[in-house]
C-alpha cells in the first residue's frame, strides 16, 4: 500500500464520520408530487418491451441474430471463393482472326 | 407499538394499482433513498429532483421487480437509485473549476497531509475531511466517483458494488485503483498550479 493510498484511506475515514443526513420526513407534498408526475409521464415503448421480455431475452435475442447472420455471410462468401475452374476448349478456327 | 411495514403486501397493492399505498412505500424509502442519492448527487443536480425521478423509476418498473429468496426489496431499490445517479452523474459534463486559494483552512490541511506536505493527520474535524473528500471527488468521472464513494466513504464490498452496478468484481477493483490514481493527479495538479 502506498503512502498516498494510506493517507486516503485516513482523509476517508474521518469524512466517514460526518452524520450527513440525520432523519428527515420526506418534503411536504413530496410523494404526492411523485404519484402525480408518474401517472403525468407514460412509460416509453421500449421500455415497456424491456420490461416485458426482460434485458436478458433481448440481448440472447440479438447474440442468436448475429451468429446466424454470421453463418449466413460465410456460407455466402465461401461460394463467392471457389477456385477458378479451366475449361479446356479446342483450338477452332472461331478463334482465329477473321 | 407501531405495526411493523410489510414491503411486499404494500408492492402487491401498489401492483394493483392502490395509489395510497404508493404513498405509504415512497415514505418508507425515502430515508434510503435519500441517503444514496445525497452520496452520489451531481453538483447541479436538485437533490428532490434526482428522488423524484428514482421514485418515478421506481413505479414504472415495478413490475419487472421478482421478489426471490433472501434478494430483500431494499437490494433492488438500492440498485436501481445507484444507477440513476450513475446516469445523472455522467450528464454532468462539465468539472468543476477551485483553486487552493478557495480552501478553508481545514481542508487546505487535509489536502497537505493527502500530498505529504504535513507529516500528521489534522486534528480530527469530519466537516472538512468531508468537503475535501467531495472537492476531489468531483474532479473524477462519474463511474470514478461512483466507485470511490461506494468502497471507501460508504464502506461497501466489491461483491456489493458489483450487484449495485452491475460490473464484475475485478472491474470495480481496476476501477478503484485508477481512480485513486487519478485522484492523486489531480491533487498534485492543483498543488503545482497554486504552487509553481
Amino acid at each position: 500500500m502506498t503512502d498516498f493510498h494510506q493517507r486516503w484511506q485516513t482523509l476517508a475515514r474521518e469524512a466517514r464520520r460526518h452524520p450527513g443526513a440525520l432523519f428527515e420526513p420526506p418534503p411536504l407534498g413530496f410523494a404526492t408530487r411523485v404519484i402525480a408526475r408518474f401517472q403525468e409521464t407514460p412509460a416509453e415503448a421500449w421500455e415497456d418491451i424491456l420490461s416485458a421480455f426482460g434485458l436478458r431475452a433481448v440481448l440472447a435475442t440479438t447474440l442468436l441474430f448475429l451468429l446466424s447472420a454470421g453463418f449466413a455471410f460465410s456460407g455466402w462468401y465461401e461460394s463467392r471463393m471457389e477456385p477458378p475452374a479451366l475449361v479446356v476448349l479446342p483450338v477452332t478456327s472461331e478463334l482465329s482472326w477473321p | 407499538m407501531p405495526e411493523a411495514f410489510d414491503v411486499q403486501d404494500c408492492i402487491r397493492r401498489v401492483r394493483a394499482g392502490d395509489m395510497a399505498s404508493a404513498n405509504a412505500l415512497i415514505v418508507h424509502l425515502h430515508p434510503l433513498v435519500r441517503k444514496l442519492v445525497r452520496n452520489h448527487l451531481p453538483r447541479r443536480e436538485s437533490e428532490e429532483d434526482l428522488m423524484q425521478e428514482v421514485f418515478i423509476k421506481l413505479l414504472q418498473k415495478l413490475d419487472s421487480y421478482r421478489e426471490r429468496d433472501g434478494v430483500p426489496f431494499e437490494h433492488w431499490i438500492s440498485r436501481l437509485t445507484v444507477r440513476t445517479c450513475l446516469d445523472a452523474l455522467r450528464a454532468e459534463k462539465s468539472r468543476p473549476e477551485w483553486r487552493w486559494s478557495d480552501l478553508n483552512e481545514g481542508e487546505t490541511e487535509w489536502l497537505d497531509f493527502l500530498l505529504s506536505r504535513q507529516a500528521e493527520a489534522p486534528s480530527p474535524h469530519a466537516t472538512d475531511a468531508r468537503a475535501a473528500v467531495t472537492r476531489l471527488l468531483a474532479h473524477l468521472s462519474a463511474p470514478d466517483r461512483l466507485v470511490l464513494t461506494l468502497l471507501d466513504l460508504e464502506e461497501r464490498s466489491t461483491q456489493e458494488i458489483a450487484q449495485l452496478t452491475g460490473w464484475t468484481r475485478p472491474m470495480v477493483k481496476m476501477r478503484a485503483m485508477r481512480a485513486r490514481h487519478k485522484l492523486r493527479q489531480i491533487a498534485q495538479e492543483l498543488m503545482k498550479n497554486d504552487f509553481p
